[in-house]
């Protein structure tokens, strides 16, 4: 260039690679020249012309397709010499693919159909290898209007090709990796509100790329009305203070699914402070969310059983050890009775050494039955519960003495493992046969009903009630209401774990002492046909 | 101090009530045992209400011996109803108990328990610790004049 520059005619140059496009008006300037005396030899301009190092050019002939004139850059794009090249026909290096679109043209040209065309071919390289090119050829006829010559413009476009092919590689790349990755990314033009999605956008968000123009609104529209002010006021902060962002929102979904995302966002800024653009990323934390939450609730869970067995330790602990004090105490006062002669009480203590063991016993088999029904249940079947009640009612018949136990007929079943419905059914039957109302006859009814899924259940007595203050109380291991009623405190407490354990829940209903109560529990119901 | 000092003691199981009172020994004029089973049933006691009404009768106590676990009202939820309130908080109040569990003992000072005792297995030390607790909290220590 700097020594075109210094050239005095450089003006012609510039008009002759203007008008390169069309080597016919470079023609033009050349033949008529404005001034005569800065009028150039045409010939020294045709070589200048065909000397720049830009482009290919060519003069060929219509009749044997040879390359009558080349200049260097074409030799150059073609690995040719000079003269090896002058000689050839362009179809002989022409790659066999883009022959027949290139003939097609040239033959149209020939017809006289029209006068030039433009064609983006292979060419074959000496060294074998394929050069892209853009092909632009006019013709010149003669006074007949057959074509004299062909004049060619040949540009090299193979480094241009792979430049878009590694940009067409590197965004599918990109888009790839946002897809695995599942993060969006997006773009805003602040001051035409013009907004830009990549693919994982919109797939994230659920809609079709085709027809669809993004716009903040839409993207707000996206997003689960609880958190859309929060997001919204996010966005517009990072705006005024200059601050970059990171939030985690929810997506409403049409079909009434959540989802959750993350998204991330930088503005950048004008000197004077105004927001010219925004870019961000948003990717979907849906599974993470999810993992995370379940992550919680299995903690939650460890803790409350962790909790739940220190509880159990403790109050095992102290209640093993209250019969232990009895004997030991006792048998040291029996030692004292004889040293002292007193005989008259031997009887007595050794019967309260007796009954502290024997409860000792209760409290050590209670114990095991508890830890064996903490586990997971067994098979559960269908149980109708009207039958696991008569059984039960015939193992509590100790306890119940001549109560009038009724239970209502044709109770729905239950799915659950059978043994222990009837041993839940027992220990609340047993239950109401241990807190009787003095002075009034027991009267015990068994009944459920079902709803869905869920059968509730009852057991309800005319007994001696429970203070609401005590309605939790009572299902605490070893808790009893009386200190004087029979049994370890163990029943209610069991039978809690059983209901449980089938994910049921069991609570007792009661007005108040002399009221009477009510043990409730839920169990799933069986399947097959709805019941009552 | 009067000259019958009441121990109100507050126990479940009715063979370590039997214990505490063969160890405490309590002879004719020296004071009385007055033994509930549960802790709704010592808080009518210290209030004087329902069938412990008649003071006569049912003296306001010089101690009370508490155990924790209790049927109905807990004996931790006695001890922080009698050192919550202004009438009843100079009453001792001693925890007897069979747990030696460190969340209780910590519940028990914070409620302002006056001492914590852990029931002995032993029978010669129980009945030297109930003789010791008898004759310092009804002896030797003093309480205002109620």
């Amino acid at each position: 260039m700097a020594r075109l520059r210094s050239d005095r005619r450089l003006p012609y140059i510039v008009g002759a690679v203007r008008a390169r496009a069309d080597a016919a008006a470079a023609v033009d300037i050349m033949t008529e020249p404005a001034d005569p005396f800065e009028r150039p030899p045409s010939e020294e301009i045709l070589r200048l012309f065909y000397d720049l190092p830009f482009i290919g050019m060519a003069v060929t002939s219509p009749v044997t397709k040879r390359w009558v004139r080349v200049n260097q850059t074409l030799c150059d794009i073609l690995g040719y010499s000079r003269e090896a090249l002058v000689g050839m026909s362009w179809a002989e290096v022409t790659h066999p693919e883009d022959l027949d679109a290139t003939m097609a043209e040239f033959e149209r040209v020939m017809r006289g159909e029209i006068d030039g065309y433009k064609i983006d071919k292979r060419y074959i390289r000496r060294d074998g290898s394929t050069v892209y090119a853009t092909v632009d050829v006019k013709c010149l006829r003669g006074p007949d209007g057959g074509v004299d010559f062909f004049v060619a413009t040949i540009a090299d476009t193979t480094e241009q090709r792979r430049a878009e092919r590694a940009l067409v590689t590197s965004q599918a790349r990109l888009a790839e990796a946002q897809r695995l990755a599942r993060i969006g990314s997006w773009d805003l033009d602040v001051g035409t509100g013009t907004l830009g999605w990549s693919e994982e956008v919109f797939r994230i968000f659920e809609l079709a790329p085709a027809g669809f123009t993004p716009t903040y609104e839409a993207f707000l529209a996206q997003i689960h009305p609880e958190d859309r002010a929060r997001v919204h006021d996010a966005f517009t902060a990072s705006l005024r203070d200059r601050q970059p962002y990171r939030l985690a929102h929810r997506l409403q979904m049409p079909d009434g699914r959540i989802k959750h995302v993350e998204e991330q966002c930088e503005s950048v800024f004008a000197e004077d402070g105004r927001p010219l653009r925004s870019i961000g990323t948003v990717q979907d934390i849906t599974d993470r969310v999810a993992a995370e939450s379940a992550r919680e609730r299995l903690i939650a869970e460890l803790e409350q059983r962790n909790a739940e067995l220190e509880r159990f330790t403790y109050t095992v602990s102290h209640d093993l050890r209250s019969p232990l004090i009895t004997i030991r105490g006792f048998v040291g006062s029996l030692e004292r009775d004889f040293e002292e002669g007193r005989l008259d009480r031997v009887r007595e203590d050794l019967g309260r050494i007796a009954t502290a063991a024997t409860r000792m016993e209760e409290l050590l088999s209670d114990l095991l039955e508890l830890s064996r029904v903490g586990h997971a249940a067994g098979t559960p079947e269908a149980v109708p519960l009207d039958e696991a009640a008569r059984e039960a009612v015939s193992l509590a018949a100790g306890a119940l003495g001549h109560a009038d136990v009724r239970i209502a007929p044709g109770l729905p079943r239950v799915q659950a493992d059978r043994m222990r419905v009837v041993e839940l059914l027992q220990n609340l039957v047993e239950n109401a046969g241990k807190y009787r109302q003095p002075g009034r006859g027991l009267r015990v009814e068994i009944g459920a009903t079902r709803h869905d899924a869920v059968v509730t259940g009852f057991v309800r007595d005319n007994g001696s009630g429970i203070d609401p203050r005590y309605h939790e109380t009572v299902f605490g291991l070893f808790n009893k209401l009386n200190a004087k009623s029979e049994g370890s405190g163990v029943g209610l407490a069991l039978a809690r774990r059983i209901v449980e354990v089938h994910g049921g829940r069991l609570w007792v209903e009661s007005a108040g002492e002399g009221e009477g109560a009510a043990f409730c529990f839920t169990l799933p119901a069986a399947g097959g046909e709805g019941e009552a | 101090m009067t000259r019958w000092p009441t121990i109100l003691l507050v126990e479940d199981n009715p063979e370590h009530a039997e214990l505490v009172r063969r160890a405490l020994a309590l002879r004719a004029g020296a004071g009385r045992l007055v033994h509930v089973e549960d802790g709704a049933e010592a808080l009518d006691y210290v209030h004087g209400r329902h069938r412990f009404s008649d003071r006569g009768a049912f003296p306001r106590p010089h101690l009370v011996l508490l155990d924790l676990r209790l049927p109905r009202v807990a004996g931790l939820d006695v001890l922080r109803e009698i050192k919550g309130s202004e009438r009843l908080r100079d009453i001792p109040v001693v925890v007897l108990t069979t747990s030696s569990a460190d969340p209780d003992l910590t519940a028990a000072y914070a409620a302002h328990v006056n001492s914590y005792l852990v029931k002995p297995a032993n029978y010669d030390a129980l009945d030297r610790l109930l003789a010791d607790v008898r004759d310092y909290w009804l002896g030797w220590n003093r309480v205002p004049r109620a």
